[in-house]
């Protein structure tokens, strides 16, 4: 027998190569366009959001428990194994909980988050998965910027410093920062509530003035948006993130009132899924 | 699996009460089991019922004395076998019934986590072994996914013990006794990590090589893909979001993930027919326990595994002696066993039940599913593809009423899609195995032989998405239906096996 599985080596390398090279072109055929990518995806009642251009990612947060993976896997390339950015906005479950199973099942080149203390299962894990792993960790200051991709720019407008002074409530310690590709700009805001944005829009006015997207924070609660803020950001683009019927009653109707108010088109993971703003630099589109 | 040659050429005929020694061996293994299986509708208690069974047993004995006409005395013999069923699952009820815990209690008490934890979505669940209630006892635990627990670490637990109650229409107090528990605690006790290092050093080992295979396919494949990877290789549901599994349910393909270890049989049927004409039957014979050897290895020794190693064997060897083999008494020799051993499996473990019909399936029905592949349009078809196709044919018929009655739904679609999806599944099982092997000696042509995996994995997926959005895919009809239609495909097969007799009559072959 072992003869006869010698004597046909070529052809089971030449099946081998065979189906390789289906495997390949099919995967290639695959292959995400050249735009910029921002999807919320969804994740139930959290946050997660990827922006992917070609085979770099930054992911920011991972949700509540690992529907991440799944959602990943409809967006990515499928031989990219690979996050080449890790966000986590805060400690709460509903953000961290998931990245523990992506840093188990993807190579993670870098982490970024407050480093607060909090005492979570889930964060721990978190924690102890970045050690184990050896992966670069930092927290970027206030007014930090960093270049990714060929055009796009990401601006670091909260927390910096502030963790220790606000981490009565983790959300206020939430990382906030803007996205610039092109004449596209996006806001990420975690779960921050009020006070932050009192903050903000006291040091940074002009930052989150008038951008094209924001994700709505903190779910889309009251504590997190009112005509103070909103009136300020103007977003065109207002994406929620949250679930079917959640305990909270996200998203809040005043802050539906005030994105209204303001006319953003308002898109809601809890009705539509996983939402897609796709954009060159120059145009963007919603898909969902 | 004595080859007892018939002196009587009118053996089974009405006329003629001599029965030949092999065939008295199925008479008993069967009302062994039907004396189980009749137990398990009644949760009597042992103690009360034993006087009640000697005296029984005392009574038959006497006819036997008194009346010596073969028949009564057959029959007598196989009342006390009944009996001896019945007793059997009513003990191991009765034991786990009066089992003596502090229930509704908040305890501080220690134990080893007894078995492989199964984590979805938020959280995990294991059982976890105690001795600190003065007996020792099995707990089912459900906590948090984090932090993750493994098999051999001792916990302190600090929790109310309760006793487990049936969700609406889940029969989740059996469902446990077969895992040997029937205490549980308040979902998400409070849980200290006291060492890692206790439990079978040899299990320990072999589900730290199902966790190594896991993580391959994992790092390597995306979800869904992954899930259904790993779900069809050892038949587990983890990982699965909810939109699939409901999916595959409405296509009725959730079998190849749900039958756990029943695609091993599958899979090994297929490669002895493919390999029939190329080696011989002692080296497939070999092969089979190799390839199944390092199956059992992977999945961590799970008991549905083994049994489908068992099985497996079984119609290995079977064929290695070219079905020389009374099968009665085979499958009813390994079912018998494994039953003794754990009770509640013949009627509470749904893996149990599709292992032992797709082998039933494949040794009765195939023969028949043979004969009509024997018409000429099959002509031209390779003799291995045609037997692998009867064979996994007949054995996939044999189970879908089971499928049908545990899986809810009846899907109009299955035919359908049971077609476009049952012949990758093999090819999957065996391309994922062989991936992970690869991965774990050169990782680089591993994550391409995976790349390799992932089309008909996506496929799949395609397949069920696509006929899951048509209207009419499943419907959902009454219980009282359900049993009506499973009643009437299980007499259509009995007609069709009786009507076919002479075909897989084991002394005509």
């Amino acid at each position: 027998m072992i003869r006869k599985l010698t004597e046909n080596w070529r052809i089971y390398i030449l099946i081998f190569l065979a189906l390789l090279a289906v495997a390949i072109w099919t995967v290639y055929f695959e292959e995400p366009d050249n735009n910029v990518h921002i999807y919320v995806l969804n994740v139930g009642q959290g946050d997660a959001e990827l922006i992917q251009k070609g085979n770099y990612q930054i992911l920011i947060d991972g949700g509540p428990d690992n529907s991440i993976i799944a959602q990943l896997g409809k967006v990515m390339p499928v031989e990219d194994r690979e996050i080449e950015e890790m966000i986590l906005t805060h400690p709460h479950a509903d953000h961290v909980a998931g990245l523990v199973e992506v840093l188990n099942r993807y190579k993670v080149d870098k982490v970024i988050y407050n480093g607060v203390d909090y005492s979570s299962n889930a964060y721990k894990e978190f924690q102890t998965k970045i050690k184990e792993k050896n992966i670069p960790v930092s927290t970027p200051e206030i007014g930090n910027t960093e270049k990714v991709f060929d055009q796009g720019v990401i601006n670091y407008l909260w927390p910096g410093n502030n963790s220790d002074t606000y981490k009565d409530n983790l959300n206020n310690t939430s990382v906030i920062f803007r996205f610039d590709y092109g004449n596209f700009s996006g806001l990420f805001t975690g779960d921050a509530e009020m006070p932050t944005w009192q903050q903000i829009i006291t040091n940074d006015k002009d930052l989150i003035s008038n951008v094209v997207f924001l994700k709505v924070a903190h779910h889309g609660s009251n504590t997190g948006s009112a005509d103070a803020n909103i009136s300020v950001i103007k977003p065109k683009i207002a994406i929620i993130s949250c679930s079917v019927n959640n305990k909270y009653g996200f998203p809040h109707k005043e802050t539906l009132d005030s994105l209204q108010k303001i006319g953003a088109d308002i898109y809601r993971t809890d009705l539509l899924g996983a939402i897609d703003i796709s954009t060159d630099g120059k145009v963007w589109k919603v898909n969902n | 699996m004595k080859k007892l040659a018939l002196s009587d050429p009118t053996i089974g005929g009405e006329s003629n009460w001599s029965i030949p020694n092999y065939r008295l061996l199925t008479i008993f293994l069967a009302t062994f089991l039907a004396g189980v299986f009749t137990a398990s509708f009644f949760n009597l208690d042992f103690f009360k019922i034993y006087l009640v069974a000697v005296i029984f047993v005392l009574i038959i004995f006497a006819i036997n004395i008194l009346i010596n006409e073969f028949i009564i005395k057959m029959m007598a013999a196989a009342a006390i076998v009944f009996l001896a069923g019945f007793l059997l699952f009513s003990f191991t009820n009765t034991k786990m019934n009066n089992l003596q815990l502090p229930f509704g209690q908040t305890k501080e008490f220690s134990g080893i986590v007894a078995s492989y934890p199964t984590v979805s979505g938020n959280s995990q669940t294991f059982f976890l072994q105690t001795s600190d209630f003065g007996q020792p006892a099995k707990i089912y635990i459900s906590t948090s996914a984090f932090p993750a627990f493994a098999y051999g670490d001792k916990l302190k637990i600090k929790s109310a013990v309760t006793k487990p109650t049936n969700i609406s229409n889940f029969d989740w107090v059996s469902y446990l006794k077969r895992y040997g528990t029937a205490a549980t605690t308040t979902p998400n006790p409070q849980i200290i990590i006291v060492s890692t290092d206790s439990g079978n050093k040899f299990l320990k080992k072999l589900y730290s090589v199902r966790k190594k295979f896991e993580i391959a396919v994992q790092r390597t494949l995306p979800e869904p893909e992954s899930s259904l990877g790993i779900g069809i290789l050892i038949g587990s549901k983890q990982g699965f979001g909810k939109d699939l599994i409901n999916d595959f349910a409405k296509v009725g393909i959730t079998h190849i993930i749900a039958l756990s270890g029943y695609n091993v049989t599958i899979i090994i049927i297929f490669l002895t027919d493919i390999l029939l004409g190329v080696i011989s039957r002692k080296k497939i014979f070999v092969l089979s326990i190799i390839l199944i050897m390092g199956f059992v290895a992977m999945t961590g020794a799970a008991s549905s595994v083994i049994r489908a190693a068992i099985i497996t064997l079984l119609i290995a060897f079977g064929k290695t002696i070219g079905r020389r083999a009374d099968m009665a008494n085979l499958i009813l020799l390994s079912a018998a066993t494994m039953v003794a051993i754990n009770p509640f499996v013949l009627r509470f473990d749904t893996g149990f039940q599709l292992s032992f019909l797709a082998f039933t399936g494949l040794v009765y029905f195939s023969p028949i599913v043979k004969k009509l592949f024997s018409k000429k349009f099959f002509k031209v078809w390779p003799e291995f593809i045609k037997s692998a196709v009867t064979e996994t044919l007949s054995a996939q018929i044999f189970v879908l009423p089971l499928i049908l009655s545990t899986f809810g739904l009846i899907s109009i679609i299955a035919p359908v899609t049971n077609v476009l999806i049952l012949p990758t599944v093999p090819a999957i099982m065996l391309f994922v195995f062989l991936s992970t092997i690869i991965y774990w000696i050169v990782p680089v042509i591993g994550k391409l032989a995976f790349l390799i995996c992932y089309l008909p994995l996506k496929y799949i997926i395609l397949v069920s998405e696509y006929f899951a959005r048509l209207p009419v895919a499943a419907i959902q009809i009454s219980d009282y239906w359900q049993t009506g239609i499973i009643i009437i495909y299980i007499l259509l097969l009995a007609f069709i096996i009786f009507k076919n007799k002479k075909i897989y009559d084991p002394q005509t072959n």
